[in-house]
């Protein structure tokens, strides 16, 4: 197997991982308190999968800064927004 | 170029066309618009919305998430293949993509047919306004993704990617990763995050 394809297969693997984690949280959610921090952490797991797909599987790692921000820019955003509309949603 | 190393060279722009590239950022910009629509639309819904998230089938949207990944995960080794004038492997792990894609669309068939066998619709509630809504669309995006892999895939009888003609092939499959990475962000958004 190549370096790259070695790098695709290691990048599945993580990226299967982080789902299982992701699942797992939907199932064990506090019931009480807490909701914050397991928000804060779903969100920064899903900034990695995404990070982990357009860096190795879009093939965006070795491209110019710009092409990387706009993608991972977008996910940024969109994540950021999620997590100001939770924390107003809870207060 | 898919699944890129850190020692390969820096190249100025990304794997495919360039008019594919501004396709996708346009369809990332209008999918973050509805995230967002739905996120803050939740915060005034909070008790409805996460009353209708029970209802969904989580483990059904992380097989999802599951087929998704395994398919963008085999249309990169396919690139990889045609990088190494390998048509007839760089066939099949796109065939295995599209096998994955069908997947995922026989899995999302069957939660619709179980909301709409419960009576569910657009008109029930704002949660299901949002579901709706927001999983049909990004089944439509895998449906055009599919007919796009089979092309590609057909393609490669005739010999049409190699390490001189990596253009389409690239450009399909960073449509493909699109719509993987949209889910990425889909798939804890509805089904898990309350």
């Amino acid at each position: 197997m190549s370096a790259p394809a070695h790098h695709a297969t290691r990048t599945w693997l993580l990226l299967l991982a982080a789902t299982a984690a992701t699942f797992a949280a939907g199932e064990a959610w506090p019931a009480h308190g807490a909701h914050t921090a397991v928000v804060a952490a779903l969100g920064a797991l899903t900034l990695f999968k995404g990070r982990l797909i357009a860096r190795e599987f879009m093939g965006l790692a070795n491209t110019r800064l710009l092409w990387r921000a706009l993608v991972l820019g977008w996910m940024t955003l969109v994540l950021a927004l999620v997590a100001l509309a939770w924390w107003l949603g809870s207060t | 170029m898919s699944t890129t190393s850190s020692a390969k060279p820096q190249h100025n722009a990304p794997p495919g066309d360039l008019a594919v590239w501004i396709f996708i950022l346009a369809e990332l910009l209008a999918f973050g618009v509805f995230f967002a629509a739905y996120a803050f639309t939740r915060m005034r819904h909070v008790e409805l919305f996460d009353a209708m998230q029970a209802t969904l089938d989580r483990r059904a949207g992380a097989i999802n998430t599951v087929l998704l990944i395994t398919s963008s995960y085999c249309v990169a080794m396919g690139v990889h293949a045609a990088q190494a004038a390998r048509p007839g492997t760089t066939r099949n792990w796109l065939i295995a993509a599209l096998a994955c894609g069908g997947g995922f669309l026989w899995v999302k068939g069957l939660e619709y047919a179980d909301k709409f066998a419960a009576g569910v619709s657009l008109s029930t509630n704002t949660f299901y306004m949002f579901y709706l809504s927001l999983t049909f669309f990004h089944f439509m995006h895998v449906i055009l993704g599919m007919v796009v892999l089979a092309i590609l895939a057909a393609q490669c009888r005739h010999g049409a990617h190699d390490a001189e003609r990596m253009n389409t092939l690239e450009s399909g499959a960073a449509y493909w990763h699109m719509v993987d990475l949209v889910w990425v962000v889909l798939f804890p958004l509805v089904y898990v995050l309350r």
